[in-house]
């Protein structure tokens, strides 16, 4: 498989699932990164970048049981996968190698 | 409190997004909105329609018709993975459809390109849909005609007095004329133009041009100014700015004041330097009549702009006033009518029947073309037809087949329309690079006369045709063979059974007799226009027309001593006659009215008018039938003795000896009278009878200069000659033309229209015969074991040759039959052009049934031959 690509965004997305943990569903992970983000997000950007990370395999998702509060209608909760983790773990050390290597400029 | 979701955009929300992701997502935007409601309802409200719209994306949104319309977008791809295997499984097979497919669609591209140019004749004019030509019919004693011009006193009488008339410009071509430029430094340099047009100041303020420099308001204010295209200034002025440079005009001097873009090749008044201003006739006013016969002579081209929409009926009931005011007076005298005509400026070049005008298109051309090229495309649909039913029995199994598996008929009608359509789309490609090469690499442009181009990005027309027509091309060809392929039988097929059907047989029949018929049917057409043009070349016009040479008389000098001049050139032993002419036949002759003597007293009467010197009547071997020749002399029979032709002496009624009758010019104060009469002779084009003609010598001689010379060694003779004319008139270039050339030109237009329907008969031909090979081909080999057993029994090979052939010859020799009448009918009718026709030659129905037979049996040959050579015993054992 060629290298997968993750953008900003979704990376957040994937973030947020991994952190929530099992109670990953869209509400959940909206008011998550509104909350982190300190800025209103739209759902279906959430939506949108979920599918495209389920599309790439780094989450996947099942129904959860009916709730009241949502018309009847049934969560959608999501977890990471193994390759999702695989890819968080490649950026972020992909990140911190880089950022290793901003020079230690002295001023002095 | 219980807080609702808007209930449209969740409508909308339900009715768009995919069925998998909708319970999430309207879970997901209720559960959102709940939260808000609470303390900002109408807000959330706004907020959960403007998330409903952000998923209105193709992420979300379902396909078309569900899950349908992704099958249907493989299927596109299996078929056309499917035509491309069946196109490389039989390559022969598909290169002679492609062929014949290509053929097709270069010649309706070419066909599209002629029309778009033909039917777009002077509409790149702003004002193209407002602006009309006046002409006038014009009726009086002795005189009938349609004049595509009008007056020059017409157009500014008719602005001041019709609000309508908006705007009135008046145009008048002139012939070829000699250009001379004299910078201050540098080279002299001159050239003959052809396309010199005088114009009112009001030109540009009707006709819309686009101006490279100079003023569009003032430009044309003044008398004698030019207005030249870009292509005249590169010529003359080179580099340097053309603006107020000095062009010597008809030996005056003229100053350019702007320059234009070149006019495009489809329009009706062609010109490339553009002269301001008229000079007006006098004619005056008396008692509230005009006394001058002023109104009466057509003479330049008027055009009048109207408002948006004008009813042209109104112009003609107004008009009444016009002519009551302006030319009763004079009328009443030659008990002359005279109404207006006006033509919408864009129908001129097809529809208009005036005399007196520019050169003209002929759609009658226009429409044999479009015929033909019709019958091309049917022929290259009925290639693929036939070929492709042919092949029906190599395909019974594939069919049966996807029939088994569950194809529909409308599944599998869409594969075999795919199946077309790629071919015709290949064709395209092909016909484009073949469009390209006639255009760019073959005289076909200069053939035609017009100036075409390929340009696909500037011209959506063309785009969206050639596309449309491949189209349409792919349809028809593919329909057939779609509709009657699935219908086979599927068991049969299965089997291997699979013959066949009689039906289909008859049909191809019919399609090849068709084709043959078509072929035949327009090579026979073109041969017979053929006959006419050469006849027309050869028919015997009652003067001589070879060898004679024709020197314009430039120079007014050289006129004045024009007796000694002809003298001297008689001193050439190689030079038997010498004349000059105003008029040289066959480049319009026209004529004025006259009076002529009638049974009772002196008759107004029109007549054709031809100016002549001295030995006019010798040079061109005109035949006296009675009388004498003018008398030798500058003095001798000037204006008031006319020979007359046949036409003339029976009109009036003059019988054999028309000798002594009177005849006198309109305004002539004393009577001339006729002193001989010559046979006909045809000295306009063989498409009009010869017309009643006087013969006339004018005051002083000139025009050009006929000389009959020897017909060995001409060259030497023009050598010299032109050394001789050197000396004689050394301010211009040489100029002549041999009379013959200049006479066989009026029939230019016919001879390429010919030109071109013959190249598109072998077009025809070709196509045809690529169909049969491809027939052909498909029976020797369904016939591969017939042809076994015949050998084994011991037939011969010519005889199994004979065999296979047999059935094509019949099929030519019905077609052949068939397109006699038609032919025959087309023809006459082409020929009802000509007043003079040639006798249809049958020997050539005969000839092109032979040959369409020759060609047959060439093209079936090739195969048959190996089929029929084949060892017996390979063939029978061939499983």
């Amino acid at each position: 498989m060629t290298q997968q690509s993750l953008g900003e965004f979704e990376e957040l997305v994937l973030l947020m699932v991994a952190a929530l943990h099992d109670e990953a569903y869209g509400v959940a992970i909206l008011e998550g990164l509104e909350e982190k983000l300190k800025k209103k997000v739209n759902i279906s950007a959430v939506h949108v970048a979920l599918k495209r990370i389920e599309d790439k395999g780094f989450v996947k998702s099942r129904f959860g049981g009916i709730t009241e509060d949502r018309g009847g209608r049934r969560k959608k909760y999501y977890v990471i996968t193994a390759l999702g983790k695989k890819m968080l773990d490649n950026q972020y050390a992909l990140r911190t190698s880089i950022y290793q290597q901003i020079p230690k400029i002295s001023f002095g | 409190m219980n807080h609702r979701p808007p209930k449209r955009p969740l409508q909308f929300l339900r009715w768009f997004c995919r069925e998998d992701y909708l319970e999430e997502i309207e879970g997901d935007l209720t559960e959102v909105f709940i939260k808000e409601a609470g303390n900002h309802p109408r807000k959330a409200k706004w907020k959960f329609a403007w998330s409903v719209i952000k998923y209105f994306r193709p992420m979300f949104i379902k396909s078309v018709k569900g899950t349908k319309r992704v099958n249907q977008f493989d299927m596109f791809f299996n078929n056309l993975k499917f035509s491309i295997r069946i196109f490389l499984k039989d390559k022969s097979f598909s290169v002679l459809n492609i062929l014949g497919l290509a053929l097709g669609i270069t010649v309706s591209i070419l066909l599209l390109l002629i029309l778009q140019n033909d039917l777009n004749y002077d509409k790149h004019y702003a004002n193209h849909t407002r602006i009309y030509r006046l002409g006038g019919h014009l009726q009086a004693t002795g005189v009938d005609f349609q004049a595509a011009r009008s007056a020059r006193e017409l157009a500014p009488i008719l602005k001041d007095e019709f609000p309508e008339v908006q705007q009135a410009v008046r145009a008048n071509s002139w012939g070829r004329t000699l250009v001379e430029y004299q910078p201050k430094e540098g080279d002299e340099k001159s050239f003959y133009e052809e396309n010199i047009v005088r114009a009112d100041s009001t030109y540009f303020s009707v006709f819309t041009h686009t101006f490279i420099a100079g003023n569009p308001q003032t430009c044309f204010k003044g008398l004698d100014n030019l207005v030249i295209t870009k292509s005249v200034a590169d010529k003359y002025f080179g580099s340097a700015d053309p603006l107020d440079q000095v062009l010597i005009i008809d030996n005056q001097q003229r100053k350019v004041t702007a320059v234009i873009q070149d006019l495009p090749e489809n329009t009706h008044l062609k010109f490339n330097i553009l002269i301001s201003n008229f000079r007006e006739r006098g004619w005056v006013m008396e008692e509230g009549k005009v006394k001058s016969e002023a109104f009466w002579n057509p003479d330049v081209y008027t055009y009048l702009l109207f408002p948006e929409g004008y009813n042209t009926q109104q112009f003609y009931e107004k008009f009444g006033a016009i002519f009551d005011k302006y030319f009763k007076s004079f009328g009443d005298q030659v008990g002359g009518k005279y109404a207006p005509i006006l033509e919408p400026l864009t129908s001129i070049h097809f529809y208009s029947k005036l005399d007196s005008d520019e050169a003209r298109g002929n759609i009658a051309y226009l429409y044999a073309f479009a015929g033909v090229g019709f019958f091309i495309i049917l022929l290259a649909c009925i290639n693929y037809m036939n070929l492709s039913t042919a092949k029906a029995i190599n395909r019974a199994s594939e069919i049966a087949m996807k029939k088994t598996l569950g194809s529909s008929r409308s599944s599998l009608l869409i594969s075999f329309l795919s199946e077309s359509l790629f071919l015709s789309f290949i064709s395209l490609c092909l016909a484009i690079g073949l469009v390209y090469f006639i255009l760019i690499a073959t005289p076909f442009n200069e053939l035609i006369g017009k100036n075409l181009s390929l340009n696909f990005f500037g011209n959506p027309t063309l785009l969206i045709g050639s596309i449309a027509i491949t189209f349409i091309i792919g349809i028809i060809s593919g329909l057939y063979p779609a509709l009657y392929l699935p219908s086979i039988p599927t068991l049969k097929a299965l089997k291997g059974a699979f013959k066949n059907q009689k039906s289909s047989l008859v049909l191809r029949k019919i399609l090849t007799t068709t084709q043959f018929g078509i072929s035949m049917f327009v090579v026979v057409c073109t041969w017979l226009m053929q006959d006419q043009i050469a006849y027309m070349r050869l028919k015997d016009l009652g003067f001589s027309k070879d060898n004679v040479l024709v020197l314009p008389i430039q120079d007014t000098l050289v006129q004045n001593q024009i007796g000694a001049i002809k003298n001297e050139f008689l001193q050439n032993p190689r030079i038997v006659a010498a004349a000059t002419s105003y008029d040289v036949m066959g480049m319009g002759i026209g004529g004025p009215v006259m009076w002529a003597e009638g049974e009772d007293g002196m008759k107004q009467q029109a007549f054709s008018m031809m100016n002549v010197g001295d030995d006019y009547l010798k040079t061109l071997d005109l035949k006296l039938l009675a009388g004498r020749d003018f008398l030798p002399g500058p003095t001798a029979d000037v204006e008031d003795a006319f020979i007359v032709n046949e036409a003339a002496a029976k009109l009036m009624g003059w019988g054999d000896n028309p000798v002594g009758k009177k005849v006198k010019f309109f305004h002539a104060e004393k009577d001339g009278q006729v002193i001989g009469m010559v046979k006909d002779f045809n000295f306009s084009s063989l498409h009009n009878r010869v017309e009643p003609l006087l013969i006339v010598k004018p005051r002083e001689e000139g025009g050009f200069l006929h000389l009959k010379v020897k017909g060995e060694d001409l060259p030497t003779t023009l050598e010299e000659i032109k050394k001789r004319w050197a000396a004689i008139d050394p301010n211009h270039p040489f100029e002549y033309f041999f009379l013959d050339q200049k006479f066989d030109e009026q029939y230019r237009s016919d001879e390429t229209q010919q030109k071109l329907l013959a190249a598109l008969s072998w077009v025809c031909i070709f196509i045809s015969l690529l169909g049969l090979l491809g027939l052909s081909a498909f029976a020797a080999v369904q016939r591969t074991k017939e042809i076994g057993i015949r050998k084994v029994h011991g037939a011969s090979v010519p005889q199994i040759i004979y065999l296979l052939f047999k059935e094509v010859m019949l099929l030519v020799l019905i077609a052949a039959i068939a397109i006699i009448p038609v032919a025959y009918y087309i023809v006459t009718k082409w020929m009802s052009n000509f007043a003079y026709q040639t006798q249809i030659n049958y020997l050539w129905f005969v000839l092109v049934a032979a040959m369409a037979i020759v060609l047959a049996f060439l093209t079936v040959a090739v195969h048959s031959f190996n089929t029929a050579n084949m060892n017996p015993v390979k063939s029978l054992r061939s499983e």
